[in-house]
Formats: C-alpha cells, structure tokens, sequence
C-alpha cells in the first residue's frame, strides 16, 4: 500500500495531476482522523485537512522517496499544521494539540465530544504528547512501529519502549480510568 | 484498528513482566480501543476539497510535466518496452530475412569539389537530387536503395574515400566524363545494345556552371535511346568553323581510367579522356611567343593513325599568371580544309565569345589538332592570344611533315593518344593499338615516361 502511495507520489512529481487524486482518495480518511483525534473539532479538522493536502500538493517536490514513504511525510504535514494552528490560537508555543489545553472549555469543540474528552483526559493527559500520540497511532489507527517512528521523528526501537512503558503505566491507573468511564455511562444511561 | 489479541501479545513479548496481570492489560487495552472516538467526514467537503486539490494540482502539472512522466506511466512503459524489443529483435530478423528484395544501388559522384561553393541547404539538396535520379536513370526498379557513397570532399562530411569506379554501380560527374560512364551503366543495366547510343536527359542534374539548378529535385529524369547517328565525318570544315578556341584548362583523371581499362577491371571505356591523358606528361617548354606571356612548341607531322591526315601538336605554356587568357587558332582555309581536336566534341570550342581562363605561371597544354590540308601546306594558322584586352598573333607554319622528324614530345603525345582512343573504343579510332604500342616502344627509353611503360606492359600482358 505504502509502496502503491509512494509511485502515485512520484507520477504526480512528474506532472500526473490524477495520481495525485488517487493519493487524496487513499489517504484523506487517514488524515483527517488523524487531525480530529488531535482537535477533536469538525471545522477546525477540516480545515487543517484541507492545508495539509494544499501543502502536500504545493510541497511535491520537497517529497524523497528514499528519505521516507509518503504517508510518513503527510503525516508529518498533518501533524506540524495542527501544532501551527494551536500556536496560532493560543500564542502558545507549549501546545500540541488539544490534549495540552488544560481546560479546554475555551476551545471550540464538538458538543457530543466535550464532556468525553473531559473524562478522557484523565486517564491519558498524565503521558507525554509523544508517547500519547504513539498510543493513539498505534493503537486506534493501527500503524507500525515504523511509520509511527517517521511520524513522531524518534526511532523504531525507541517509539516500542515508549509504547509498552506507557501501557504499564496506563495499567496501574486502569482503576481511574474505569472508574472515570463507569460514570460516563452511569449518566448516558 | 489493530486486533486485541495481537497487540497484547506483542505487548508482552516487548516487556515480560506485563504477562503477570494478563487481565489488567487486557482492560487497559480494551479501554483504550473501546474509547476511539467514531469520526464522522462530511462527504460534501471531501468530494469539495478534492475538487479544489485536483483543480490546483493539474495547473501545476502542465508546468512541471517531466521526462520522468512518461517512464512512470504504465501504458508509456509497456509501449517504449514494445519499441525497444521492436528493435533488438526486428533489425536483426529484417537483416535476416532480407525483406529488402535487392542490394543497395551505389552512386559515386565524383569531382564536385570543384564547384563553388553553396548554401548549406544546396549542398544536401544535390546527393538528395542524385539519388532521386540515379534509379530513374539507370533503369533499376524504384524498390532498390540507392547509396551515395560519397559527393564530394568539400562538403565537409566525413565520407568515406571514392571507389573505384568498378565498386560503385554508377559514377556521376559533374565536370565531365562520368555522364558516359553512368550511360554506359544504364545501358548495360536496361539491356540496351552497344550499338543503340543513349541519352541521359535531365535538367536539374549537377553541373558545373548550372549548381543553382542542381539544388532542385530532379524532375522526371528519363533515359532515352536512339539509334546510332552515323558520323559523316568527324572533321570540322573550315570554311563553317575557321576559329577553334582552345581550352586553356585540363583535368586529371583520364590516366587512371586508361590503367584501369589497361587492367581489364571492370571498366567503361569511353570514361577515358583523350585529352586529359596527353596532358598527363610534361612536355619541353616552347620559344616565347612575340612579346607575349605564353611559350609555344609547335610540330607537325603525318598523323600516326591516318596517313591521309596530319596531326599538328601544341604546347602552350604560361610565363606568368594570367587571368581571362584565351587562346584561339584561326586556319588558314586555303591550306587546311578540315580539322578536329583530338579529345573534344570540336563544335563546343567554336564560339566567338569564348570563355577565357585563370592560369598560372609555368602550367601548360598540350593539343593535338589532326589536319586535312591542300597540296600547299605553307601558313598552317594563326594562332593567337587574348587577355587584359590585349591580343598577339602570329602564324604557324610547319613545313616539314616527316614523322621520323619530330621530337620526342610529339611522339610521345601522338602515340598515347592513339593507345587512348583505342582503348576507349571511339568513334575514331584507327583499330591499331599495335601501331600505337610499337610507336611507343620504338621511343627512347631514357626518354620514356616509366609509367607509359608499365601501361605498355599491362596491354602486352
């Protein structure tokens, strides 16, 4: 698939714009959930979306298949533009994204997620940003070691140790964590 | 989303001691996965953003269309594979197989370094116009590749030497001489008889005073034959043409056709210049003529080929360089009645308006004009010369007309013009080479040219 993403990335290099809407079609979900789960807001991911692939496309030429895959590299596009965005906002050079606002009642969120996340964030805000993200990209969205390490810029080896460390210690606040989510049912139902 | 089971193995095989609360790790992942908030796109601002993506990206496509485009297309890859697999296996089989049903048709085109120089466009246009005409010409089936094999030294292409003329299918010239060849060629090769003459007819052929012409495609160039003319008489009057104007130039190429004819090489004889290979040899300077710049030799004698005639031998040599110089013989026509000069077609010599010539000091020509004269052989000719506006005159007389007489010179000229003419199986040839051979043979041998010699030696072998 990679591989796939990477020769479509080198056809619209080369001047095929079509290749480039075949990456869009492979990639857009990918991309955009990986901003909402650091926004947490519709509007704002969409539009963080759309300046990801607006730079991907203007950017092509700064792309090295031999430096690193595709989907690494707009990954990495993805990433630094919602880290702009809450620069931005904020004038905060602290923040990430969401998960570094310590009280993000300010924040324009969507409803339904607001009281979540609240909850959420007791059990993960005590990790680091990073070991965060590997969690998030490992777990919900299912990448590999490797394709996380492009990402986050650390090694292969380094991003495994990050990830088990921080499912040990997530293990020993598991009580919290149920305990926070028995409530959140406790009120839905 | 990754599946459960995995991750925690993997968890475990990372760090051993998450096996020993296996359930512990089992909820902690559980939760983390179960809690993966569910993501909603709003179809409308995908197929939007696309929209605007794709708008953008073919802009920048036109500008930035690279050579790497076409190697990274699927399509473009298979079909240059196609091309190249055409090539590493379709020439080899071509070549095989000889789809091409005859031989290449060669074409030597000889002498155009003499021709002035031409616009770039000119100068490929020519070999273009000969290969169009050389099939047509010759007669060969328009399937036949013809090859120039090289046209001419000055056009500064890296062409390989001329062939002889037995290599190349066909000479063309464009002084004189190859067109006889080429004739010969189109003769044989149509199946022509020896006896028919033909004719090579076509405007825009090269030629030297007509290079402009030549440039153009050759228009429907034709071969015609017709029967053989018969010759009244090889003479000219003189009371129809009483002034001959002599060509004060020469070429270089007929002693070599006479060797190779004398090798029995396959060979066209009548590419044989009579002229150029009397002027093959230098011969002894003559008296200065008057106060004029030339020297001339004269002698006469009974032609060696026809006792009814005389053969009058001329060598004009140049004292100094001069431009526009003419030289023109005006006979006397009480003393000589007709005349030809040996190795011309003599009605082209006898405009008034010749052409004069640019010669330098030292060069010489010889001619050998054969005669018929009246009993009373007293003022054979006036000879005269004409350049910077300026003209000299004077008579030739010759009196005595014993050949035992005559130099060695007038010997040597008459006999290997004799050997030329009947080699080159001329209208006017007196069919006795031994005459010629002996002529030469009975010369004196310090005297005697060592190639004459061993053109002696190849007709005797």
């Amino acid at each position: 698939m990679s591989e796939h993403i990477d020769r479509l990335a080198l056809k619209f290099k080369a001047g095929d714009a079509e290749a480039f809407g075949e990456i869009y079609d492979l990639l857009f979900d990918k991309i955009y959930r990986f901003i909402y789960f650091k926004t947490y807001h519709k509007e704002t991911a969409e539009d963080i979306t759309s300046r990801t692939f607006l730079k991907a496309l203007g950017g092509i030429n700064g792309f090295n298949p031999n430096k690193a895959r595709f989907t690494t590299w707009i990954y990495r596009i993805a990433r630094n533009a919602v880290i702009d965005y809450y620069r931005t906002r904020k004038k905060n050079s602290d923040i990430d994204d969401i998960w570094d606002i310590k009280d993000p009642s300010d924040m324009v969120l969507d409803l339904e997620t607001k009281e979540y996340i609240a909850k959420l964030h007791t059990a993960l805000n005590t990790l680091s940003p990073d070991v965060r993200e590997i969690i998030i990209l490992r777990i919900w969205e299912g990448m590999s070691y490797r394709e996380i390490a492009g990402i986050v810029g650390k090694s292969e080896a380094g991003c495994k140790m990050a990830f088990s460390r921080a499912v040990k210690e997530l293990r020993g606040k598991i009580a919290i964590v149920v305990a926070v989510l028995t409530v959140l049912v406790s009120r839905i139902g | 989303m990754i599946d459960k089971q995995k991750l925690i193995d993997e968890l475990i095989r990372l760090d051993p001691s998450l096996a020993d609360n296996k359930r512990r790790l089992d909820e902690t992942i559980s939760l983390i996965i179960e809690s993966k908030p569910e993501v909603r796109v709003d179809k409308d601002f995908r197929e939007n953003l696309k929209r605007e993506l794709m708008l953008k990206a073919k802009e920048k496509s036109v500008k930035r269309r690279s050579v790497l485009y076409w190697f990274l297309d699927k399509k473009i890859r298979v079909a240059l594979g196609l091309v190249c697999l055409a090539f590493l296996i379709g020439i080899p089989a071509i070549r095989f197989l000889r789809v091409a049903p005859y031989e290449t048709f060669s074409v030597a085109v000889d002498r155009m370094e003499a021709l002035p120089e031409t616009e770039e466009q000119e100068r490929y246009a020519i070999p273009e116009a000969l290969k169009q005409a050389a099939p047509k010409i010759a007669g060969i089936p328009a399937e036949k590749p013809v090859d120039i094999v090289r046209y001419d030294k000055a056009m500064e292409i890296d062409a390989p030497p001329l062939p002889a003329p037995s290599v190349a299918d066909m000479v063309m010239d464009t002084d004189t001489g190859a067109h006889l060849y080429f004739e010969e060629r189109a003769r044989s090769l149509s199946g022509i008889p020896q006896e028919e003459a033909v004719k090579m007819e076509s405007k825009d052929l090269p030629r030297r005073s007509r290079i402009s012409e030549s440039a153009k495609p050759v228009s429907e160039p034709k071969l015609t034959v017709y029967p053989p003319k018969p010759i009244d008489s090889v003479f000219l009057d003189t009371l129809r043409f009483p002034v001959l104007n002599l060509p004060l130039s020469k070429g270089y190429t007929g002693w070599d056709d006479l060797m190779s004819a004398a090798l029995e090489k396959p060979h066209v004889p009548r590419l044989i210049a009579v002229d150029e290979v009397i002027n093959r040899f230098d011969y002894k300077q003559g008296e200065r003529f008057g106060d004029s710049p030339f020297a001339v030799a004269s002698e006469g004698a009974v032609c060696l080929w026809n006792p009814e005639t005389k053969l009058i031998f001329l060598n004009i040599t140049a004292l100094e360089d001069l431009r526009g110089a003419r030289a023109v013989v005006e006979f006397d026509r009480d003393t000589v009645s007709r005349y030809r000069l040996i190795g011309f077609i003599a009605p082209t010599h006898h405009r008034e308006t010749a052409i004069g010539y640019n010669i330098k000091a030292g060069e010489s020509f010889a001619f050998l004009i054969e005669i018929e004269t009246t009993e009373d052989t007293d003022g054979i000719f006036n000879l005269s010369f004409r350049w910077d506006n300026k003209d000299y005159i004077a008579t030739v007389n010759i009196r005595d007309f014993a050949f035992d007489t005559v130099s060695n010179d007038y010997k040597l000229a008459a006999a290997i013009a004799m050997v030329a003419m009947e080699i080159r199986n001329g209208e006017y040839r007196s069919k006795n080479l031994k005459l010629a051979i002996d002529t030469l043979k009975g010369m004196d041998k310090d005297y005697l040219p060592a190639e004459v010699d061993k053109l002696i030696g190849l007709i005797e072998w």
